[in-house]
C-alpha cells in the first residue's frame, strides 16, 4: 500500500479560506497534516508611509467579522503614539463598544459556527450540519434572539461608531460622540437582554451538551487534549480583562511564566513562518522556535476564551464567577487540557463581559460629555492591546518625527493559535483517520479540532478570495487521492 | 391602514476588484433616482444580510458577472431567487445572500417575496484596484437609465418583465 493524502478544502464554518492536507504513510495512518492559511497578509506593508491617525479608518476594514477590537487596538495604540489618554467617558464609550462586539461574536460563534457540533447528531447529514440544523434541533425562537442580540448589541457599536460592521469616528486622545441619558434606557434594555440570554446560554450548554455522551466522550479523548501555554489579558487582581491589564502566560502546569505590559511583547513574544502557510507563527521567544513541536516543553501558546480561564485566576464578576467555579469544578485542574472546553469557556466570557457592560451603562460616568484630551508630543511608538473575541491582539506602530509610519506589526489572535490548531487537527486526525475514505463525520471531528478556536483567516492573513476549506488527501507520492469541498 | 410596502435595491460587489464593484457604483448613482426604494450597498454578504432584508417586499439586485461571447457591459435581468445563483457570491460565516434569504425564511421572518436580479457582464480581471475600467464607465449612465425603467416598470405596472438579456443597441 502507498502513502497517500487526504486534502480537506474547503474547511468550513470559520472565518476566511484554508485548506487541511492530510498525508497517510502506507499502512493507511495519518504521518503529517497541513492547517493551511491559503491567502496573503498586507496590511502591515501597505500602511507604513500613511499618517499614523489613519489607522483607525484603515483597520477596520482588516476584517468584517471582530473590527471594532482592531478598531480598539489601534486607537490605544495611537493614544500612546500621540502621549494622550482618553477621558473616562471616551475610554468607557470605547469599552461599551468593544465589549457589545465581543458578546455577539461569542454568542453567534457559540450557536452558528460551533452550534451543529453541538446540538446536532455527529453523524448528522452535512447537508444538516449548518445553521439550518441548529434552527431546527433548537427552535425557530431561539435562533431569532441570537439574531436579536446580535442586532442591539450591534446597534451600540453603531451608535458610538457611526457603523457596526466598520466602525469609524474616532481619534488619538478619544471619541467623537457621546451618548445621552435618554440612550441610557435603551443600552440598559440591551445589557440586561444580554446576561438572561448567555445565562441561559450556559444551561443549555451544561444541559445538553456537556452532559451528552457524545459530547463528554470527545471532550475527554485524549484526541482532543494538548499542552500548550496560554496567553491573556489580566487586571491587578490576576482576574480575567478584556480591555486593559497586564499580559500573563502560564505554562502547561498553570505556573505563571511571563508577566508583562502590552508594549513590552516584542521581549517576550516572537513571529516565525513556514514555506507552506501565509500564516505567522507566534511563539515563546524564551523558547525560542521549535517548528511544530507540542508537549510540555514547546514554545507554543493559545490564546482566546480556554487560555484566558487557563490564565486568570478568577472573573471579574458576580455571575461569571460562579459560572468558573463550576467550570473548574468539572474539570477539577487548571490549565485545563481538553480543548473543546474552549466552548464553555467562551460563554463565560461573554457572561463576564455583559455583566460589565451592565456596570458601565449604569455608572455616571456613560453620559459624560468630556470626550477628548488633546495629543501631546509624539512618542514614535505606540502598542495597543485587547482580548479580541478569538484571544489577544497586540497592534504596534511607529512613525517618524512627522507622524508618518514606519513600521506596523499587527499580532491577531489566530497567529498566537495557529501553531496550536495545527498541533490538534494533526492529533485529530491521526485519532480518527485511518485510510483514504474516512467517514464525513470523522472528517467533522477533525475540523472541530480547529473549530474551537474559532479561527479568523481573513485576519490573520487579510484575504482576498473565496471564504471556505477544503481537505485534499496525498498518497506519499505526492498524488492527490481525493479531495472533499465544503 | 396597510403599511406600505418597502422595496430595496441592493448593489452587491468588491470596490476594490476594480469592475467588479460596478454593482456598488450602479445603486449609488440610483440612490437619488429609483422613487419608492430604499438603496444600501453590501461588498460582502453575511448576516448583516439579514437585517437588511427584513420587512422587505421586493428586493433588485446588481452585481458583475463575467463576460461572455455577446460582450462587456451587457446587462442581464431575471427574476425569482434561483437566480441569485448565476452571480459571484462571495460571503464571511459561509453564508451567501441565498442562504441568508433562506435563514430568513427559517426564522420566520419578514423576507422579500419578489425578486429581480440584474448582472452586469465584465472582463475577468483579478487585478486589485478601485475604480471601474474606462469602457464601463461610459457605459454606467445608460445602465444606470435601463436599470431604473426596469424597476419602476417592475414596480408599477402589472406586465411581466421576464428574464431578458439587454446588448448594447437595444439598451438606449
Amino acid at each position: 500500500m502507498t502513502e497517500q493524502k487526504i486534502v480537506i478544502d474547503p474547511m468550513t464554518r470559520l472565518e476566511g479560506h484554508g485548506r487541511i492536507e492530510i498525508f497517510l504513510d502506507q499502512t493507511g495512518a495519518v504521518s503529517d497534516v497541513f492547517w493551511q492559511v491559503l491567502e496573503l497578509r498586507g496590511f502591515e506593508r501597505f500602511c507604513i508611509g500613511r499618517p499614523a491617525e489613519e489607522m483607525l479608518r484603515i483597520v477596520p476594514n482588516i476584517c468584517g467579522v471582530c473590527p471594532t477590537a482592531h478598531y480598539m487596538a489601534a486607537a490605544k495604540a495611537l493614544d500612546a503614539v500621540f502621549n494622550v489618554t482618553a477621558p473616562p467617558t471616551a475610554n468607557l464609550l470605547r469599552r461599551l463598544a468593544f465589549h457589545a462586539a465581543l458578546i455577539e461574536d461569542h454568542l453567534l460563534h457559540f450557536f452558528f459556527l460551533a452550534g451543529p457540533d453541538l446540538f446536532l447528531d455527529e453523524k448528522a447529514a452535512v447537508a444538516q450540519r449548518n445553521i439550518f440544523g441548529v434552527i431546527e434541533q433548537l427552535g425557530q425562537e431561539i435562533g431569532r434572539e441570537v439574531m436579536e442580540v446580535r442586532r442591539r448589541n450591534r446597534e451600540i457599536v453603531q451608535h458610538l461608531f457611526s457603523k457596526a460592521s466598520h466602525p469609524e469616528g474616532g481619534f488619538p486622545g478619544g471619541v467623537s460622540r457621546g451618548v445621552t441619558e435618554e440612550d441610557r434606557g435603551w443600552l440598559r434594555t440591551t445589557a440586561e437582554n444580554n446576561i438572561t440570554f448567555i445565562r441561559y446560554a450556559l444551561e443549555l450548554f451544561r444541559k445538553r451538551v456537556l452532559r451528552s455522551e457524545q459530547f463528554q466522550k470527545l471532550l475527554h479523548d485524549d484526541a482532543f487534549q494538548a499542552d500548550f501555554h496560554s496567553l491573556a489579558l489580566v487586571d491587578k487582581a490576576d482576574r480575567m480583562a478584556f480591555f486593559d491589564g497586564k499580559v500573563k502566560i502560564v505554562d502547561a502546569d498553570g505556573k505563571t511564566s511571563e508577566r508583562f505590559l502590552p508594549a513590552e511583547y516584542r521581549d517576550f513574544l516572537a513571529e516565525s513562518t513556514e514555506p507552506w502557510t501565509y500564516a505567522r507563527f507566534a511563539y515563546l521567544k524564551k523558547i525560542g522556535w521549535q517548528g511544530l513541536q507540542g508537549g510540555r516543553q514547546t514554545a507554543l501558546y493559545q490564546t482566546g476564551p480556554l487560555a484566558r480561564l487557563n490564565v486568570a485566576v478568577g472573573m471579574a464578576s458576580p455571575m461569571a464567577q460562579k459560572e468558573f467555579d463550576l467550570y473548574r469544578t468539572e474539570f477539577g485542574r487548571k490549565p485545563v487540557k481538553q480543548i473543546l472546553a474552549g466552548h464553555w469557556a467562551r460563554l463565560i466570557c461573554a457572561l463576564q463581559a455583559a455583566e460589565e457592560m451592565s456596570e458601565m451603562i449604569s455608572g455616571p460616568n456613560l453620559t459624560g460629555r468630556d470626550l477628548r484630551n488633546k495629543p501631546g508630543p509624539g512618542r514614535m511608538r505606540g502598542v495597543g492591546c485587547v482580548e479580541a473575541p478569538r484571544g489577544t491582539l497586540f497592534h504596534d506602530y511607529e512613525t517618524d518625527e512627522q507622524g508618518i509610519l514606519t513600521r506596523v506589526n499587527l499580532i491577531v489572535p489566530t497567529q498566537h493559535n495557529v501553531g496550536p490548531i495545527c498541533i490538534a487537527v494533526k492529533k485529530a486526525a491521526q485519532a480518527f483517520i485511518h485510510g483514504d475514505k474516512p467517514d464525513e463525520y470523522l472528517l467533522n471531528r477533525v475540523e472541530s479540532a480547529y473549530r474551537v478556536f474559532d479561527p479568523c483567516l481573513a485576519c490573520a492573513t487579510h484575504a482576498l478570495g473565496r471564504p471556505a476549506l477544503n481537505v485534499v488527501f496525498f498518497n506519499h507520492s505526492g498524488k492527490i487521492i481525493r479531495e472533499v469541498g465544503r | 391602514m396597510p403599511m406600505e410596502q418597502e422595496h430595496l435595491l441592493l448593489g452587491l460587489g468588491n470596490a476594490l476588484r476594480g469592475d467588479d464593484g460596478v454593482g456598488l457604483v450602479l445603486v449609488e448613482m440610483l440612490s437619488e433616482r429609483c422613487a419608492g426604494v430604499k438603496t444600501m450597498t453590501a461588498p460582502l454578504a453575511g448576516f448583516d444580510l439579514l437585517e437588511m432584508l427584513r420587512g422587505v417586499e421586493r428586493l433588485y439586485i446588481i452585481d458583475a458577472m463575467l463576460e461572455t461571447e455577446q460582450g462587456q457591459a451587457e446587462l442581464q435581468w431575471w427574476q425569482g431567487f434561483e437566480a441569485i445563483d448565476r452571480l459571484p457570491l462571495l460571503s464571511c460565516h459561509g453564508l451567501n445572500i441565498l442562504q441568508i434569504i433562506a435563514v430568513g425564511r427559517r426564522l420566520g421572518y419578514p423576507i422579500p417575496r419578489h425578486c429581480l436580479t440584474f448582472g452586469v457582464r465584465i472582463k475577468a480581471d483579478s487585478s486589485i484596484r478601485q475604480g471601474l475600467s474606462d469602457n464601463l464607465q461610459r457605459r454606467l449612465p445608460e445602465l444606470a437609465e435601463r436599470i431604473n425603467w426596469l424597476i419602476d416598470q417592475d414596480i408599477n405596472s402589472s406586465d411581466d418583465i421576464g428574464d431578458r438579456s439587454c446588448r448594447r443597441h437595444s439598451c438606449q
